[in-house]
């Protein structure tokens, strides 16, 4: 998909350190999106939710919402490199599910609307448009997300199996790809138990992984 | 999984695996040679996990002998990984370009040669190529991996501590390179910054004369080594100019370092070599970027990095690149009155947006650099006013001979004066700017809250200790440089105050003469003796600590009758005496004599801080709001201080205010836990039921948090779930015996619910309190809470009248002898059962 020259807005924008940014690139950002591991983030947006908001929503929701929110403020990002834009998007993530809550509940107490996934937006008051058209290609087609959703749920239900403790230090580290200092710190752990919590969290994750793809129907996970 | 052996090994290598992937940090397979088979079988079979999380990553794989270790960054024109050449085993950045560019088979050609012939370039400060491929139909090339920062990196880093281009130390510079001061080899920032102007207008000096252009020359292109070395990188080596590499213009570079030129260049045009050598034109169209593009994105690098900003700013990108296109950049001493007008000089002819008015070739260019860092005559002339009268001077020599001496020699000696004057002020505003880095680095939580809140507590970390005392050194540090550059009363006092808090433990267990201090701190004058023995009474190192320290003690504090000196006098010593009392974080020193200053003095750049905390223990809120607006006003940098102001409001139930408050911070305080512990609080203002879902919802560490633990405990009490309360209550009190907040609403809950002899364990805890230790009147009023609750009204009224008597301090001063007397005679245990039956 090609889109009309943006020279000014696009280019003259100063501190770069890459000749383009290409998370603002629409023929780039499908690579992108796909290279920050999407099912991870997916796993993570699930665990923000709660349950309480999992059963109104589909963390898939949230994340059509969040590319979304990500492709239409792309300006405002300066990029850096690719674990500063992937810091980026799941702080976007965050916030979503954030807004999310904060729908819900106000609906609780009877005010506020209720929070929709983002398929609902296409059936929108006539002249409205669907969000849809705003993003760039690769990211909402039905097929996609249904391949997504299943491999996330099969990640969690492996991380479910492990102890907390490994299993919030493989999140940590692994998914939110957070240093080990950082994971350290909110774990309230020396380093070396961040490590070996990482480490074995790693290892029985794989384990449980296997196990449950092997039950799994058409996932077309090989043997190691 | 092997037990014993070496699994420590495994996780480490684990781990560093981990960060090859995710920042760029090294992992070479060979470290796992030293692995036993199973432990590399195993060691592999956990790292397929990125694998399955991360399937498409470049770990693992090669290009043409290099073994791709991780990525490093990723551009428009292609990406840039670490990678280790095999073989040789060396590391290097492999910059493969985007096969999307599609170049054309001449684009490559001419890519290819002048690849190589940068490949032959061997410069000190130009970062080198080894080898120059074409793979699989991409092209690539291995450079020279340069163990340092960009210039882009730099200034962020500079950024994002909130450190103005004037406000950089040596000391911020040599951290945020990570080297040694002495590697520097400068004596200032600007010196050194001079420095690396000179090595790479040298290093372009040599390209050119290479038959190269650069085209890209700007911060992120520019590293500095690790041993303070600057080298030039990144060629912009896909510069054909060719439609299929742009998309839109032949312009390729970053727009605010370019030249107009550049971007006016035709999509066709070619380059030619200004002033180099005859021959090395190419294809002879059309000439017009040349060498001098590369000196004019220098100079603006050079701008920005001693402003702290380009020359151009404008409200939109148009408005920016019209300022570019018609060379109406902001003038350097304008923008930093502090730097040499000579330095202006030599960039404004640098960075001309006519190139026939820059200098001819990049040495030229080194050449003055290199003048104005040894303050020596530059060659570049100023234009404008000066340069015509001069013109007119020459024209009419012998008339203008005679008056222009006396003039000269009047106007030479104004200008002696007006450069002393000047040199003086600049002198005097960055000692300012010195001393206020003092300030931040004493006003950090981890120093505040070693200081005051962990040592109320009577525990200090380690860790937490010696990071406080690294901190406080930093401040040191800068109040020297300060004093280097202007020496102030106040800010001697301040140093020699931080000195001495510095080297308490040296006291520790002897007493102190006030005469050794005063000779060794001149500027801190006489000490009170309470003051010294308060100080250095409590010496010894507080970690491990269980009971309050004796730096809570109660004191009164005589600043001096009239005969000891005047007013003036007084005053200074309640600053001084204040100023060790909150360094050293003995808070009734620091209390009785900065509350006397309150609404009097305000140079005492803490007094708002401190008293802010003191008012807020004291549990006036109101008071500490006030203050609180007035600290964050002295230092807006400190989003801490935000949050404590939001708390204050949450105390004052003014949740507007709260909510206002915590909407103004930052993402980065955003997304902490206080952050998120103080928005539901400030819900629990009107929604308590969904600050409990919000608080509910926090697990693991962060809902052990005892913020959190805190925040649950009086919302569940709000609620109406005393049960809960207790729960929490009891599990914060673990940790916190003497958290008498906590032991307030434990009480009230255990009322609640009934539960006399829980009730009865918080009155026992207020009785037995040592008097005289509390750390605040805050704390006194919760204890006398905890009788009032549970309707002992004779002995809250007692201990009231108690309060409310002149000079008293609550429960301070009132003996366990003064609870007897209502109980004559009694034992402990009738004394105990009497209060059970009057709980009953």
């Amino acid at each position: 998909m090609s889109r009309p020259a943006r020279f000014f807005s696009d280019v003259l924008m100063p501190s770069s350190d890459s000749k383009l940014q290409p998370h603002r690139d629409a023929g780039a950002w499908p690579g992108l999106i796909e290279s920050l591991s999407v099912e991870a983030i997916l796993v993570l947006i699930s665990t923000w939710m709660g349950r309480n908001l999992r059963r109104r929503l589909d963390p898939e929701d949230l994340w059509q919402e969040t590319l979304y929110c990500a492709w239409r403020d792309r300006d405002q990002h300066e990029w850096t490199d690719l674990p500063a834009y992937r810091r980026w998007i799941l702080g976007i993530a965050k916030n979503r599910v954030r807004e999310a809550s904060t729908r819900m509940r106000a609906l609780k107490r009877g005010g506020g609307e209720a929070p929709r996934s983002l398929a609902t937006f296409e059936e929108g008051p006539e002249g409205s448009r669907s969000p849809a058209e705003f993003l760039p290609p690769h990211t909402v087609t039905p097929s996609r997300i249904a391949a997504l959703r299943e491999r996330r749920l099969a990640i969690e239900t492996s991380l479910q199996r492990l102890p907390g403790e490994y299993r919030e230090a493989l999140r940590l580290r692994l998914f939110e790809q957070r240093s080990l200092k950082e994971v350290a710190g909110e774990l309230g752990v020396s380093l070396a138990t961040a490590k070996k919590r990482v480490y074995l969290g790693a290892r029985l994750y794989r384990q449980a992984l296997k196990e449950v793809l092997s039950r799994t129907p058409g996932t077309g996970e090989g043997e190691e | 999984m092997r037990d014993g052996g070496r699994p420590e090994r495994l996780y480490d290598l684990f781990d560093r695996f981990l960060d090859s992937r995710f920042r760029g940090g090294s992992f070479e397979e060979r470290e796992l040679e030293d692995l036993d088979p199973e432990e590399v079988r195993e060691f592999r079979s956990t790292a397929r996990i990125l694998e399955d999380l991360y399937p498409e990553g470049p770990g693992g794989s090669a290009i043409a002998g290099f073994r791709i270790l991780g990525e490093i960054g990723r551009g428009g024109m292609g990406t840039v990984y670490l990678a280790e050449q095999e073989g040789l085993g060396r590391k290097v950045a492999l910059k493969v370009l985007s096969p999307s560019l599609a170049l054309s088979n001449r684009s490559r050609q001419r890519f290819l040669a002048e690849a190589r012939a940068l490949a032959r370039l061997k410069d000190e400060h130009v970062v080198s190529i080894h080898e120059v491929f074409e793979a699989g139909g991409v092209l690539a090339y291995a450079m020279e991996w340069v163990e340092g920062k960009s210039l882009r990196r730099i200034l962020e880093g500079f950024r994002n501590l909130g450190l103005s281009a004037r406000d950089v130390t040596l000391a911020d510079l040599a951290r945020e390179l990570g080297i040694e001061e002495k590697r520097l080899e400068a004596r200032t920032p600007l010196q050194f910054w001079l420095r690396v102007g000179v090595s790479i207008a040298r290093a372009l000096e040599k390209v050119h004369e290479a038959g190269i252009v650069h085209r890209d020359v700007k911060p992120g292109n520019i590293l500095i080594r690790r041993d303070g070395r600057a080298l030039l990188a990144d060629f912009g080596l896909a510069r054909t100019g060719e439609e299929t590499l742009s998309g839109s213009s032949g312009f390729l570079g970053t727009p605010v370092y370019a030249a107009p030129e550049q971007l006016r260049a035709d999509s066709r045009e070619e380059t030619r070599i200004a002033g180099g050598k005859e021959g090395d034109r190419r294809e002879g169209r059309g000439k017009r970027v040349d060498s001098r593009a590369d000196l004019y994105s220098l100079a603006v690098t050079l701008f920005e990095v001693v402003a702290g900003r380009p020359p151009f700013r404008g409200a939109s990108p148009e408005a920016v690149l019209l300022k570019i296109l018609n060379g109406r950049g902001e003038r350097l001493r304008r923008v930093a009155p502090h730097l040499p007008r000579d330095l202006e000089t030599v960039l404004e002819k640098a960075g001309n947006p006519n190139p026939d008015a820059r200098y001819r070739t990049a040495g030229e260019f080194a050449d003055d650099l290199e003048r104005v860092l040894h303050l020596e005559p530059i060659r570049a002339r100023r234009p404008g006013i000066l340069r015509r009268g001069l013109r007119g001077i020459r024209r009419n020599r012998r008339s203008f001979l005679a008056a222009g001496c006396g003039a000269l020699l009047v106007f030479g000696a104004f200008q002696a004066w007006n450069y002393k004057e000047a040199r003086e002020r600049r002198r005097a505003a960055t000692s300012a700017a010195l001393r206020h880095r003092a300030h931040l680095e004493l006003l950090r939580p981890e120093v505040r809250n070693a200081t005051w809140l962990d040592l109320s507590r009577g525990k200090v970390r380690a860790s937490a200790f010696a990071k406080a005392q690294g901190f406080r050194q930093r401040a040191l540090a800068f109040y020297g440089e300060a004093l280097d550059l202007h020496d102030r009363p106040r800010v001697r006092q301040e140093r020699d105050a931080l000195d001495f808090v510095l080297h308490l433990p040296e006291y520790s267990g002897r007493p102190v003469e006030a005469g050794e201090l005063r000779e060794r701190y001149p500027s801190l004058g006489a000490i009170h003796p309470i003051v010294l023995h308060t100080l250095t009474g409590a010496t010894r190192d507080p970690v491990g600590e269980e009971d309050p320290n004796p730096r809570f003690m109660p004191v009164r504090l005589n600043f001096g009758s009239r005969e000891d000196g005047g007013r003036a006098d007084r005053l200074d010593r309640a600053r001084v005496w204040g100023l060790l009392g909150f360094l050293a974080g003995a808070r009734r020193i620091c209390e009785d004599s900065w509350k006397a200053l309150d609404l009097v003095e305000s140079d005492l750049p803490f007094l708002d801080v401190a008293l802010a905390q003191i008012y807020r223990d004291d549990g006036r809120p109101a008071l500490a709001l006030q203050r609180m607006q007035a600290a964050i006003s002295k230092f807006p940098d400190l989003e801490y201080l935000k949050l404590d102001l939001a708390g204050i409001a949450i105390e004052l139930e003014d949740r507007r205010k709260a909510e206002q408050v915590l909407e103004s911070l930052g993402s980065r305080v955003r997304n902490g836990l206080r952050w998120r512990v103080l928005k539901a609080r400030t819900l629990a203002l009107s929604d308590p039921g969904a600050a409990w879902e919000v608080l509910s919802s926090f697990r693991g560490p962060m809902g052990r948090d005892p913020e959190v633990r805190y925040a649950r405990a009086e919302i569940a009490f709000l609620l109406g779930d005393s049960e809960r309360t207790v729960k929490e209550c009891r599990a914060l009190l673990e940790n916190e015996p003497h958290a008498t907040k906590v032991r307030l609403l434990l009480a009230k809950a255990a009322l609640g619910l009934g539960l006399a002899d829980l009730y009865l364990d918080q009155v026992r805890y207020a009785i037995r309190m040592k008097f005289g230790r509390f750390r605040s009147l805050g704390e006194s009023r919760d204890l006398l809470d905890i009788l009032q609750v549970g309707g002992l009204r004779r002995l809250y009224e007692a201990a009231t009248k108690l309060r409310s008597r002149p000079g008293s301090r609550g429960l301070v001063g009132v003996s366990e002898a003064f609870w007897r007397t209502w109980f004559p005679g009694a034992t402990k245990e009738e004394l105990e059962a009497e209060l059970l039956r009057e709980i009953r």
